[in-house]
């Protein structure tokens, strides 16, 4: 595993998967053509009442009856799965939704080691202490941020070697799709890079 | 050593309190992706089969068996990528302005040859479009953005057209 990020905008409500099919982006024309066209001929696409899986060129999407997830690894994505939420909501209206959240997860290779980072947000921890030897303590905050609930977890990377993991979160509740067109995608992600950056201590 | 058990779909149903609270997205932080953005061992993730219902974690915990099915996009070695506004449109080609992934910003020409590994984006061209230009190893990808996707809405684009003509009236004004 090396450096590793993914970005996913999740929604809790009521959803029926069996919508979303790779043809229904492709009459919408919600994605380009090189993304439906891949989803199209994947062999491993997965639609039914209960669940869907798409894997499209470069994003993902997982809907169940109760969430909804588009998800990309690719960062050249990352700043588009808002705008692209938005559009496909666009087009159903009067799904129920409850919550939006914005994810980012990584595995992240930074400057210092792993212990130096936590030992400047953590100098003391007797916590580690107490639950045995070698421990590796992390850090859960939760905060609200312009409107967000966030929640964000930085610890040690358990997959990648002399990496730290950081994930955040910024949820909000919604009363309408239309709410999701009110979202501030791009503060989003500029807020969640400056904050990697003063967690982790690394520059982008 | 403990040794660590990990319960089947039908177990973890089966010891699914009744009227378990739906997770809200914060605490299972992207919790459907691949398994390796987990920070989690192997005992932890079955934790994320305790879905909303009863038939969905058998559908996740069963989606998560099959390897065909729920592995992760191959993610293709991306050598450069840039974020672009379309400034002008002509027969040759599209006149922009980028930031690169590095954060430089430039004004950038794009010719419509660009677009020969996906042709159906030039239909999507227009100024104020965003558009995105991928470069990896051996081709370049672009695309524009919906007009869904960037466009405001009907009402604010109204105040913006009254605020933009207000303002040349008063330019007009002055002169």
């Amino acid at each position: 595993v090396e450096d590793y990020r993914q970005a996913a905008v999740v929604l809790t409500g009521d959803f029926n998967p069996a919508i979303f099919h790779p043809d229904w982006f492709q009459q919408h024309e919600i994605l380009p053509e090189i993304e439906v066209t891949s989803a199209q001929s994947a062999t491993d696409v997965m639609i039914s009442h209960q669940v869907t899986i798409i894997r499209f060129l470069s994003l993902r999407l997982e809907v169940l009856g109760q969430r909804w997830t588009l998800s990309s690894e690719r960062s050249d994505w990352f700043k588009d799965l808002g705008p692209i939420t938005m559009s496909i909501f666009q087009k159903l209206p009067h799904t129920p939704v409850k919550t939006l959240s914005i994810n980012f997860s990584e595995h992240r290779l930074v400057q210092k080691t792993p212990p130096e980072v936590m030992r400047h947000w953590l100098s003391d921890s007797k916590f580690g202490d107490a639950i045995g030897e070698k421990s590796k303590v992390g850090l859960v905050g939760r905060a609200n941020w312009d409107g967000f609930e966030t929640t964000v977890v930085c610890e040690h990377s358990l997959h990648l070697k002399g990496a730290m993991f950081l994930s955040q979160s910024y949820e909000k509740k919604l009363k309408t799709t239309r709410d999701i067109e009110a979202t501030r995608w791009g503060d989003v992600l500029v807020r969640s890079n400056d904050l990697a950056t003063e967690l982790l201590g690394i520059s982008r | 050593m403990i040794p660590v058990k990990v319960n089947s779909p039908e177990e973890i149903v089966r010891q699914r309190p009744k009227n378990l609270p739906m997770p809200r997205p914060a605490d299972v932080v992207v919790p459907l992706g691949p398994r390796e953005i987990k920070n989690l061992s192997v005992a932890f993730e079955t934790k994320v089969g305790l879905g909303p219902s009863s038939t969905e974690s058998i559908f996740r915990s069963w989606a998560e068996n099959l390897n065909t099915v729920y592995r992760s996009s191959p993610v293709q070695a991306v050598e450069e990528h840039f974020d672009g506004t379309i400034e002008e449109v002509t027969e040759e080609g599209l006149r922009l302005s980028t930031v690169s992934s590095g954060g430089e910003e430039a004004e950038a020409w794009l010719p419509w040859t660009a677009f020969d590994e996906d042709p159906g984006e030039k239909k999507f061209v227009q100024v104020g479009a965003p558009i995105r230009i991928t470069i990896f190893s051996d081709r370049t990808l672009v695309r524009v953005l919906r007009p869904a996707q960037w466009k405001i809405a009907t009402e604010a684009s109204d105040a913006v057209t009254d605020m933009l003509l207000n303002r040349m009236k008063q330019v007009l004004d002055q002169g």
